[in-house]
């Protein structure tokens, strides 16, 4: 905490010396939702992603002036750039109780489908909410198969995380001690190693004007293909399982009936596309 | 859409300029697939370019350039897409959405087995991609950083 007081007696001296405004703001009800006693870690941890989420929005200077630690927010800018982060935070929470529900589906395409659906590789913007549906049961006809598509609600600038994970333990490879005394015996150690397989979504999210909600994302999928591949060994038999990884990392702005398309080529003849749409939800009863 | 078009697509839109201005961009779409076609209208529609006035019509290239927007808009309505209500793209005939905006994405994509790795990565429209192999005890590397 003292060195957090000195770095900001520094930014100050540094404010002052430019002419730029510093103001600090309280933002521990935002980033814990209320809870008094969150704990030291959690605080300083939803600090940073915080600062993370507030630096990739802002633009020119203010984005070079954000500090955030424990629950303050020390902000070193032009006066328009202090009354765009006081509006962006007033606007959270004047948002009440509701939460921001985001919506993430992975979609396996065929070839050929990855085009005739209007993909391309990278990111496809124009696709919309009420279109949605339509265009999914149309990637369905074109052989796509959804992989998963769970939804995760939070509140505005609370990180928020899911994972279901299914682990894998398997014999990487054995250690082979030749000789321990004193009895001279050959040791053999199985290497174990654990694979996770399944989705993990981390996320940030915060409503900007014109009803947008802002979304720090980072979606991982992981598959592990079956059967595991075996090899036989002197010592015993190994697995050896093709990995597959997808992870999208992503900063934007959704609007209200806004979904955005991330797609890659998979190394087979595949396609693997990430739709992800948000919205404003009542909170859970 | 390629990657030489999308680079070619933001830097205009950097200099808050018409795409289609750009002589090297026209001449790529003069030569590019109808599905590159399809992907920059789209684009350009999405990123708000289409809003802005047509440029007034001039000598030579420009011929070029309302060949490759007649035929790309010809694709559009043939293929559905830009009709209103219709098609999954139909947003692109609305001209320019503030919504979605995507700041900065980076999507990976990797496969890993035994003796091999392949990994793509697209990091805001430029894509690299990368190959490993291991033969006995020799490690051969391949890589390939382009933008495609």
């Amino acid at each position: 905490m003292n060195s957090f007081v000195l770095a900001l007696a520094c930014v100050l001296a540094r404010a002052q010396e430019d002419g730029a405004r510093l103001e600090l703001y309280d933002i521990r009800d935002l980033i814990t939702g209320g809870r008094e006693e969150a704990e030291t870690s959690v605080l300083d941890r939803n600090s940073q992603i915080f600062e993370r989420f507030l630096e990739a929005f802002s633009k020119g200077e203010l984005r070079k002036g954000i500090k955030c630690r424990n629950g303050q927010l020390v902000v070193r800018a032009p006066l328009a750039d202090q009354e765009w982060v006081k509006d962006l935070l007033r606007r959270q929470r004047q948002g009440g109780q509701d939460t921001i529900e985001v919506a993430v589906r992975c979609l396996k395409l065929p070839q050929g489908a990855f085009a005739r659906m209007g993909l391309e590789e990278g990111v496809t913007t124009a696709l919309r909410v009420p279109e949605l549906e339509a265009w999914i049961a149309r990637a369905r006809a074109e052989g796509a198969e959804v992989l998963t598509a769970p939804r995760l609600a939070t509140w505005p600038l609370q990180p928020a995380m899911i994972s279901v994970l299914n682990q894998i333990s398997y014999v990487k490879a054995y250690e082979v001690y030749e000789r321990v005394e004193p009895t001279g015996a050959r040791i053999v150690d199985p290497v174990v190693e654990t694979l996770n397989e399944g989705l993990m979504i981390e996320l940030c999210a915060g409503l900007f004007e014109e009803d947008a909600i802002g979304l720090q994302l980072q979606v991982v999928r992981t598959e592990v293909e079956r059967p595991i591949a075996k090899l036989q060994t002197q010592y015993g038999e190994i697995a050896v399982p093709n990995v597959q990884t997808l992870r999208v990392d992503t900063h934007l702005k959704l609007g209200p009936d806004a979904a955005a398309v991330f797609s890659v080529a998979g190394h087979k003849d595949e396609r693997l596309a990430v739709v992800v749409t948000a919205r404003r939800a009542p909170p859970p009863k | 859409m390629s990657g030489a078009l999308w680079d070619r697509l933001h830097e205009a839109w950097d200099r808050r300029a018409d795409p289609l201005d750009d002589p090297a961009l026209r001449a790529a779409l003069e030569g590019a697939d109808p599905a590159d076609l399809e992907a920059f209208a789209r684009a350009r529609a999405a990123l708000g370019a289409a809003a802005r006035p047509p440029a007034a019509p001039a000598h030579g290239p420009r011929r070029g350039l309302l060949f490759a927007t007649a035929a790309a808009a010809a694709l559009l309505i043939a293929l559905g897409i830009g009709e209103k209500g219709s098609g999954p793209f139909s947003a692109a005939e609305k001209g320019p959405d503030p919504f979605p905006q995507v700041l900065r994405y980076r999507i990976e994509y990797s496969t890993k087995g035994l003796g091999r790795s392949e990994t793509t990565v697209i990091e805001n429209g430029r894509v690299f991609r990368s190959r490993t192999h291991a033969v006995a005890d020799a490690r051969i590397e391949w890589s390939e950083r382009r933008s495609e």
